[in-house]
C-alpha cells in the first residue's frame, strides 16, 4: 500500500492541503474585513473609560464629527476649521429637511481627542445646537475592567 | 520545446500555480487591510435646545455641579464638587506629570516610550476616575437610588483637557463591579460656557 502511493506522487508535491488551507485563511481574512473604518480615523486618539456603552446603532445615519487636538474637525474625510463648521452643518440641515427629517432626529457623535481642548468640544455642540441639532453622544474607547 | 515538454509529463494535471499565486495575492491584499477594530463606547449628554432655559424644568432633586479647572496648559488645576474642593494636589501632580511625559513621548514619536507613557497615563486617570467617583456616591450619601434622577453639570474651563472631562463622566456614569456596570448619574450636561476674558 505504501509502495504504491510512493509511485503515485511522481515527483510534485500535493498541493491540496496548502490550497484548502490558504482558501481558509482568506475566507477569515475576508469577514473581518470591515468597512466602517472610515469612521475610525487614526489621527484622533479617544479618551478611553470603562463604562461607556455600547454604540447604538440607529436606522438614521448619524452624523460624525471628529476633533483632532489641533482643535480642527473631520468632518466627512475633509479637514474644517471649528469656526467653518457652522456652514457645513448648515449643509447638513438642508439634505436632512430635504429629505423630510428634522435635525433633531439625528444624533451627532462626537469623537474628539484626549488631548484636544473640552471648549472646543463646547463650541462643536453649540454650532451643531444653533443648527437644531440637540442629541449628542460623546465617543470613547471602551477598555473592559 | 514545447511538444517535447508535454510529452515528457505523462499525468495529465491542471496547472496549479496561476491560481496559487493569485490565491495568494488576495491573502496578502486581505492580511494587510486587516485592521484590529477597537471597541468604543458612547456616552450620551443632554444638551436640549435653550439649554439656557433649563432652570425651568421641574426637577426637584438639585444638579450636582462639578467643576473643573485648567492652567494655561490645559493641565487640570482643581476639581470642585458643589463648592468644595475634591481632589488633592497630589493626584494632580501625578496627573500633569503623566500627560507631560505622554505628550513629549508623542511629540518624539518614541514608541517604547509613548506606550509606557499611554499606560501610566491611564492608571492616573483611574485613580482620578475613582477619587471622583467616590465623592459623588459620598454626595448621594448612599442613598443611590437618588443618582438616576439627578442631573449633572460639567462646568469646564475652555483649555482643559477632554481627557479629564471623560474621566469624571465616566466617573458620574456607572461603577464598576466586576462584569457589571451599576448606573449612576444618566442626565449630563455642560454648563454654558463662560464669558471670555
Amino acid at each position: 500500500m505504501a509502495k504504491k502511493r510512493k509511485s503515485a506522487a511522481a515527483t510534485d508535491i500535493d498541493m491540496t492541503p496548502m490550497i484548502d488551507v490558504t482558501f481558509q485563511l482568506i475566507t477569515f481574512f475576508m469577514f473581518t474585513l470591515n468597512f466602517t473604518e472610515a469612521e475610525q480615523d487614526q489621527r484622533v486618539q479617544l479618551p478611553t473609560s470603562q463604562v461607556a456603552k455600547p454604540v447604538e446603532n440607529s436606522d438614521l445615519e448619524p452624523l460624525t464629527l471628529q476633533l483632532m487636538n489641533n482643535g480642527r474637525v473631520i468632518y466627512n474625510g475633509e479637514l474644517v476649521d471649528l469656526t467653518a463648521l457652522g456652514d457645513y452643518l448648515e449643509n447638513e440641515k438642508a439634505v436632512m429637511l430635504a429629505a423630510n427629517k428634522e435635525p433633531a432626529e439625528a444624533t451627532v457623535v462626537v469623537r474628539a481627542d484626549g488631548r484636544s481642548r473640552t471648549g472646543d468640544v463646547q463650541q462643536i455642540i453649540r454650532s451643531c445646537q444653533e443648527k437644531g441639532f440637540d442629541k449628542f453622544v460623546l465617543r470613547a474607547e471602551y477598555k473592559g475592567p | 520545446m514545447a511538444k517535447r515538454e508535454s510529452k515528457l509529463v505523462s499525468k495529465i494535471d491542471i496547472n496549479m500555480t496561476p491560481m496559487i499565486d493569485v490565491v495568494f495575492q488576495l491573502l496578502t491584499f486581505f492580511m494587510l487591510t486587516l485592521k484590529t477594530v477597537v471597541v468604543e463606547g458612547d456616552f450620551n449628554i443632554r444638551m436640549p435646545l435653550g439649554a439656557s432655559a433649563g432652570a425651568a424644568e421641574d426637577n426637584p432633586i438639585p444638579p450636582l455641579i462639578v467643576k473643573m479647572t485648567a492652567n494655561n496648559e490645559g493641565y487640570l488645576t482643581g476639581v470642585q464638587l458643589g463648592g468644595k474642593s475634591i481632589v488633592g494636589q497630589e493626584l494632580l501632580d501625578q496627573l500633569a506629570t503623566a500627560d507631560a511625559t505622554f505628550d513629549a513621548a508623542l511629540a518624539q514619536k518614541d514608541r517604547s516610550q509613548l506606550g509606557r507613557a499611554r499606560q501610566a497615563k491611564q492608571q492616573v486617570a483611574e485613580q482620578l476616575t475613582q477619587t471622583l467617583q467616590a465623592q459623588i456616591v459620598d454626595a448621594f450619601g448612599n442613598d443611590l437610588s437618588q443618582a438616576e434622577l439627578t442631573e449633572m453639570e460639567l462646568d469646564c474651563d475652555p483649555g482643559l483637557k477632554y481627557d479629564h472631562v471623560v474621566s469624571a463622566i465616566t466617573a458620574a456614569s456607572g461603577i464598576v463591579q466586576g462584569d457589571e456596570v451599576i448606573p449612576l448619574i444618566q442626565k449630563i450636561k455642560f454648563a454654558p460656557p463662560k464669558k471670555q476674558k
